[in-house]
C-alpha cells in the first residue's frame, strides 16, 4: 500500500512541478505587454502628468518622470525594461533607439503609436514686457530670435521700466524635459529663420553666441512651480517663457484673475509637441489605452491629433476667433539626431 | 632635458596622449564600440584592440561574423569583441604585458593598429627587455596611403596632376619668400603646412619619414648615415618651418579647414596638410572628421581638397591584422581570430572596407567608389611606395625631428582664481591648482630647449593697482629657465576672481606684439571657471571684442597668427566660450573636465608645438 501511495504522491508532484515550470516559461516568454501578473506599467513624461492622472487605476499603473529619465534608462539598459508603455513627446522614442544603435544594442521599443494629441509651442510673456520687446525688435509679436537678442539686457535699455531689471527668459530644462528641448529647438529655428535644422547649424559660431546669451539669461531651468507659466504667475522669476499651449491655457484657466497680465504668442516657425504612446519591449498594448490617453490629453488642454483640433479653452483670440485655429501637418521639430545634438550643445552652453 | 627622445618616449607619450585624445573635442573619443565587453554567452571571447578610425567597420563585421556559422568551431564557438584603442596606447600596453585589464580593457588576442610601424616599436621594446616579440608578420586587410591634401585651386596653381608634386616642391614653396605670389596668388600669402606631431599621430610619423626619403632620393634602406647628412637635415628643417602648428590628431586641421571653408577663408588658413587618403574622401564628402554625429548632415565644402601623392613616394597606413603571440592567447582564441581574419578578407566584406574609404587588402576587390576622382583621390596612385625604416632609423628620425621641427613661442596663462582651491577629486586630497601645477611642471620637459616659454598667472587684484595678471616668468628660452619656471609654479596659491575675457585678450595681444614669424606663436590658457571680473554688465561686450580680435587676427592669417589653445579645467570651466575662443583663432579646445586628466591633457596641448 505504502509504495503505491508514494508512487501516486510522486506522480502528482511531478505533474505539479511540470505545470509550475511551464507557467514560469510562459511568463518569461510572454509576448504581450510585459507584466503578466499586474497592471500595465505606464510611464508618462512629466508634461503629461495631468492627463496621466486620469489613466491611473485598474489595469494601468502610472509613473510620472522626466522624459530624459525614461530615455536614459531605455537607452542604456540591457535587461528587460521595467515598463510596458511610455507616453511621451515625439521624437524621444527615436532618440532612444538612435542611442541604442550607436551603442550596438538591439532596439527596445516594440512600436510607436500614431500621434495621439498635439499642442503648439507658445511664448507667454508679461503683457507690459511683451510690448517693450516687440517695439525693440520692430515686430508685432514676440519671437525667440528677438528674446535671444535682448536676453540679459536691462529693460530700461529697451525702453522698459527700470524696476523690471533684466530680460529674463525661461523654459524647462532641455536636458530633462521633452517640452523644454522642443522649446529650445523652436528658439534655434527662430534664430536660423527656418525649421529644417541639422546638427551642422549648431556649429555656427554666431548661433552659439546667440544661444549662450539666451540660455545664460535664464534664471533657473527648474522652477519651483509646476510649470514655467505657473512660475511667472507666482513669483518674478521670468518675464517671458516658452511652453506648450496646453500648459499655458490650463494654468491660466486656473488663475483667471491674473490672465490679463500675460499674453500668449504663437512664435514662428510653428512647432508642436506631439504625444505618442510607445509599447516597450514586449507586445501590443490594449487599443483602449491609446484612446483613453487621447481623451485624457484633450481634457488637459491638448488638441486632437487627427483634425488639427479645436483650440483649448483659454487659447488666445483675435476678434473673437482663435488666433491659431488649426495646426500644421507635422511637428516642425528637427530629426531625433539633431535634437540629441542640440541637447549636447545646450549642456555645453549652460555648463 | 630633451623632448620626445627615443622609442621609449614615443610609446610613453603615445600612452599619455591616448587619454587626452579622448578628452579633446575633436578626437579619438572613446566610448562603447558596441561589442567591447559584450557577453559572449557560451562562446569563447576573442578580444581585439582596434585603432579608432576603423572601430565602426570592424564592429559591424564582427556582429555579422558572430551570428554566422563561421564562428562555430569543431567544439564550441567564438565571439569577436573589437575595442577601440589608439595605436600608440595599445603599443605601450603591449610593451608592458597589458597590465590592469579593469582599466585598460581585456587583453587582446588580435591587434590592428593603423600601421605596421607600431608593431616594430612593440617588438623592439620587448627585445630591449629581453622578451620575445609578440607582434608577428601580418598581412594588411585594408590600406590607405599618406597624401598631401591641398585645396583644389592651390593644386591647380601648382599644375597638379599634370605636373607631379612632392615634398621637394613643398620645400621650394616653404623657402620662397614670395610664397603663393610666385604662383600668381599673392592673396593666399605664405605657404603654410599642417602636420601632426609624429610622436602622437600615424600620419605625422609617416609624413616625417617620407620627408626624409624625399631628402635622400631613396625609397628603401634609409640609414642613420643618411639622416646625418647636412643637406638632409636642412631639407627637413625647411619643410618644418612652414608648419602652422602640430598637434595630436589630424581632425583638428580638417575641422578648422572646413570651418574656414564656410567662412571663405580656407585658402589662407593652411595650404596643405599631411593626412591619410581616407581623410580627403571624408572631407570632400562633407564629413571632415570622418564621424557623422547624430543629426549631422554631410555638406560638401565649397573648395574641395585634392590628394597629392608625393612624387618621391609615400607610405601606407596598412592596418595589419596581428594575431598576437602572447601568453594569454589560447589555441581556441587563435583559431577564432584566424576565422575572423578569413571572414574579413572575403570579397563581400572587403566591399564594406571600400565603402568606408579604405583600400581593400584583398586585391580581388576592384577599387571603385568612393576612391574615385570625384572625391579628390586617384585610385591609380601612389606609383611609388616607401619602405618602413628599421626601428632604430625610425627612432632617430623622431629624435632628429625634435630638433628640426619648428620652434615655439608660448605664453602659458594660468588661472589662479579662488576656485582652483577646490578638491580635484583624486585620492591624495589635491586641489585643482595642485594638479595643474604638477601637470605644467611635468610638461615643461616636453618643450625643446630652444622653445621660448613664459608664464603668466591671472586672477583679480593679483598685482598693484588692481592688475589682473602677473608675469611670473617672461617669455624666454625654456632651456635656460625651466627650473625658474618650475619654482615659480610650485609657489602658486589660489587667489581671487576670474577675469577671463580681458586677460585672454591682453595675452593674445601681447603675443601679437612680440610675434616671431619663425616660430609657432601661441597662448595656452588654463582656466577652471567662467568670466568673473566683478561686473557682469560688460561681459557680453568683452567677449564680443575678444572674439572679434581673435577672428580678425586669424582671418587671412594676415601676418601674425597667434593661436589660443584653451584648456577647460574641471566641471565648472566655460567650455562653450573656450571653444569659441579656440575656433576664432584656428586652434582647438582641450577638455579636462575630469581634473585628474590634466597631466595627459596638458601633454596633448603641448603636442601642438
Amino acid at each position: 500500500m505504502l509504495p503505491r501511495l508514494i508512487a501516486v504522491v510522486t506522480a502528482v508532484a511531478l505533474v505539479l512541478g511540470a505545470l509550475a515550470v511551464r507557467n514560469n516559461l510562459d511568463d518569461e516568454g510572454d509576448a504581450g505587454a510585459g507584466n503578466a501578473d499586474g497592471p500595465i506599467r505606464l510611464v508618462c513624461a512629466r508634461e503629461l502628468a495631468d492627463a496621466c492622472g486620469d489613466l491611473e487605476g485598474g489595469d494601468v499603473s502610472v509613473v510620472v518622470e522626466d522624459a530624459s529619465t525614461t530615455a536614459d534608462r531605455l537607452a542604456g539598459g540591457n535587461g528587460r525594461p521595467d515598463l510596458d508603455a511610455w507616453l511621451t513627446i515625439d521624437p524621444w522614442p527615436a532618440m532612444v533607439e538612435d542611442a541604442r544603435a550607436r551603442a550596438g544594442a538591439e532596439p527596445v521599443l516594440a512600436s510607436t503609436s500614431d500621434v495621439l494629441a498635439r499642442s503648439p509651442l507658445v511664448i507667454v510673456a508679461k503683457a507690459d514686457r511683451a510690448d517693450v520687446l516687440a517695439r525693440a525688435c520692430a515686430t508685432t509679436s514676440v519671437e525667440w530670435s528677438c528674446v535671444g537678442q535682448h536676453a540679459g539686457a536691462s529693460w530700461a535699455s529697451l525702453g522698459g521700466d527700470e524696476t523690471w531689471g533684466s530680460v529674463r527668459p525661461g523654459h524647462l530644462s532641455p536636458d530633462t524635459s521633452a517640452s523644454g528641448l522642443a522649446v529650445l529647438a523652436q528658439a534655434s529655428a527662430s534664430y536660423a529663420g527656418r525649421a529644417d535644422l541639422s546638427a551642422n547649424d549648431l556649429d555656427d559660431p554666431a548661433y552659439r553666441r546667440w544661444l549662450t546669451t539666451l540660455e545664460r539669461s535664464v534664471p533657473t531651468f527648474t522652477p519651483s512651480a509646476s510649470s514655467p507659466v505657473e512660475e511667472v504667475l507666482q513669483r518674478p522669476t521670468y518675464d517671458v517663457v516658452g511652453t506648450t499651449e496646453a500648459d499655458a491655457t490650463t494654468t491660466l484657466e486656473r488663475s483667471p484673475g491674473r490672465r490679463g497680465s500675460l499674453t500668449i504668442f504663437y512664435p514662428q516657425p510653428m512647432v508642436t509637441a506631439d504625444v505618442v504612446l510607445v509599447s516597450v519591449g514586449g507586445g501590443a498594448l490594449p487599443d483602449s489605452l491609446g484612446s483613453d490617453a487621447s481623451r485624457a490629453l484633450a481634457g488637459a488642454g491638448w488638441r486632437d491629433a487627427g483634425t488639427g483640433g479645436s483650440p483649448p479653452a483659454g487659447a488666445p483670440l483675435s476678434n473673437g476667433e482663435p488666433v491659431l485655429a488649426s495646426l500644421p501637418a507635422s511637428s516642425g521639430l528637427p530629426s531625433a539626431g539633431t535634437l540629441a545634438a542640440l541637447r549636447r550643445v545646450w549642456q555645453e552652453v549652460v555648463r | 632635458m630633451r623632448r620626445w627622445s627615443g622609442a621609449r618616449a614615443i610609446v610613453a607619450v603615445l600612452a599619455a596622449v591616448s587619454l587626452s585624445a579622448a578628452c579633446t573635442s575633436d578626437g579619438d573619443s572613446s566610448g562603447s564600440s558596441g561589442l567591447e565587453g559584450a557577453d559572449p554567452g557560451d562562446c569563447t571571447p576573442v578580444d581585439m584592440a582596434v585603432s579608432p578610425e576603423k572601430i565602426s567597420l570592424l564592429t559591424e563585421l564582427a556582429r555579422t561574423f558572430n551570428e554566422s556559422d563561421a564562428a562555430e568551431l569543431d567544439e564550441g564557438c567564438v565571439f569577436i569583441r573589437p575595442a577601440r584603442k589608439s595605436s600608440g596606447t595599445a603599443a605601450n600596453l603591449l610593451s608592458e604585458g597589458w597590465p590592469d585589464e579593469e582599466t585598460n580593457g581585456a587583453r587582446p588576442v588580435v591587434w590592428s593598429p593603423a600601421s605596421s610601424a607600431w608593431a616594430s616599436v612593440v617588438n623592439q621594446r620587448l627585445d630591449e627587455q629581453g622578451q620575445d616579440p609578440i607582434a608577428g608578420t601580418a598581412e594588411p586587410f585594408m590600406l590607405t596611403p599618406l597624401v598631401i591634401a591641398m585645396p583644389q585651386p592651390m593644386a591647380d596653381a601648382l599644375g597638379y596632376p599634370e605636373r607631379a608634386i612632392g615634398w621637394s616642391d613643398i620645400l621650394a614653396l616653404a623657402s620662397d619668400p614670395q610664397g603663393w605670389a610666385a604662383y600668381g596668388h599673392p592673396e593666399w600669402g605664405a605657404f603654410k603646412l599642417g602636420k601632426t606631431n609624429p610622436n602622437f599621430s600615424t600620419s605625422g610619423l609617416s609624413s616625417t619619414i617620407a620627408q626624409y626619403y624625399a631628402a635622400t632620393g631613396k625609397t628603401t634602406d634609409l640609414t642613420l648615415e643618411d639622416l646625418a647628412r647636412p643637406e638632409v637635415q636642412e631639407f627637413a628643417t625647411t619643410v618644418e618651418s612652414a608648419v602652422v602648428h602640430y598637434g595630436d590628431i589630424t581632425p583638428t586641421f580638417l575641422n578648422n579647414w572646413y570651418r574656414n571653408d564656410a567662412q571663405g577663408t580656407a585658402l589662407t588658413y593652411v595650404s596643405a596638410v599631411a593626412v591619410e587618403e581616407k581623410s580627403v574622401i571624408d572631407y570632400n564628402q562633407g564629413n571632415p572628421d570622418g564621424v557623422l554625429d547624430p543629426g549631422e548632415e554631410a555638406v560638401p565644402p565649397k573648395t574641395p581638397l585634392v590628394a597629392i601623392y608625393p612624387k618621391e613616394g609615400t607610405l601606407y597606413s596598412d592596418n595589419p591584422y596581428i594575431v598576437l603571440d602572447a601568453p594569454w592567447v589560447s589555441d581556441e582564441q587563435r583559431e577564432g581570430a584566424e576565422r575572423f581574419e578569413e571572414f574579413v578578407r572575403q570579397p563581400e566584406n572587403q566591399e564594406k572596407v571600400l565603402a568606408f574609404g579604405f583600400r581593400p587588402g584583398n586585391t580581388e576587390v576592384a577599387l571603385s567608389d568612393p576612391i574615385v576622382a570625384a572625391n579628390g583621390v586617384d585610385p591609380d596612385q601612389p606609383q611609388t611606395l616607401l619602405e618602413v625604416p628599421d626601428p632604430p632609423v625610425t627612432v632617430e628620425i623622431l629624435d632628429a625631428w625634435a630638433t628640426q621641427r619648428k620652434k615655439a613661442k608660448v605664453l602659458i596663462v594660468l588661472d589662479v582664481s579662488g576656485s582652483m582651491a577646490e578638491p580635484a577629486g583624486d585620492d591624495r586630497g589635491s586641489t585643482k591648482l595642485d594638479l595643474a601645477k604638477e601637470a605644467i611642471i611635468a610638461a615643461l620637459d616636453d618643450f625643446a630647449p630652444e622653445d621660448e616659454v613664459g608664464l603668466r598667472i591671472f586672477t583679480s587684484d593679483v598685482g598693484p593697482d588692481g592688475a589682473t595678471t602677473r608675469d611670473l616668468v617672461p617669455i624666454g628660452p625654456i632651456g635656460t629657465q625651466r627650473e625658474t619656471m618650475a619654482s615659480a609654479i610650485r609657489s602658486l596659491v589660489p587667489l581671487n576672481a576670474t577675469p577671463l575675457y580681458t586677460v585672454t585678450q591682453a595675452s593674445y595681444e601681447d603675443l601679437r606684439q612680440a610675434y616671431d614669424p619663425s616660430r609657432i606663436n601661441a597662448v595656452v590658457l588654463l582656466t577652471d571657471g567662467r568670466n568673473d571680473d566683478g561686473d557682469t554688465s560688460d561681459d557680453r561686450a568683452q567677449l564680443d571684442e575678444l572674439l572679434d580680435t581673435l577672428g580678425s587676427g586669424a582671418e587671412g592669417q594676415a601676418a601674425r597668427p597667434v593661436r589660443v589653445f584653451p584648456i577647460a579645467y574641471g566641471q565648472d570651466a566655460d567650455i562653450g566660450v573656450l571653444r569659441e575662443v579656440a575656433e576664432a583663432s584656428d586652434a582647438a579646445v582641450y577638455d579636462a573636465s575630469d581634473a585628474s586628466t590634466i597631466a595627459t591633457v596638458f601633454t596633448a596641448v603641448i603636442s601642438n608645438f
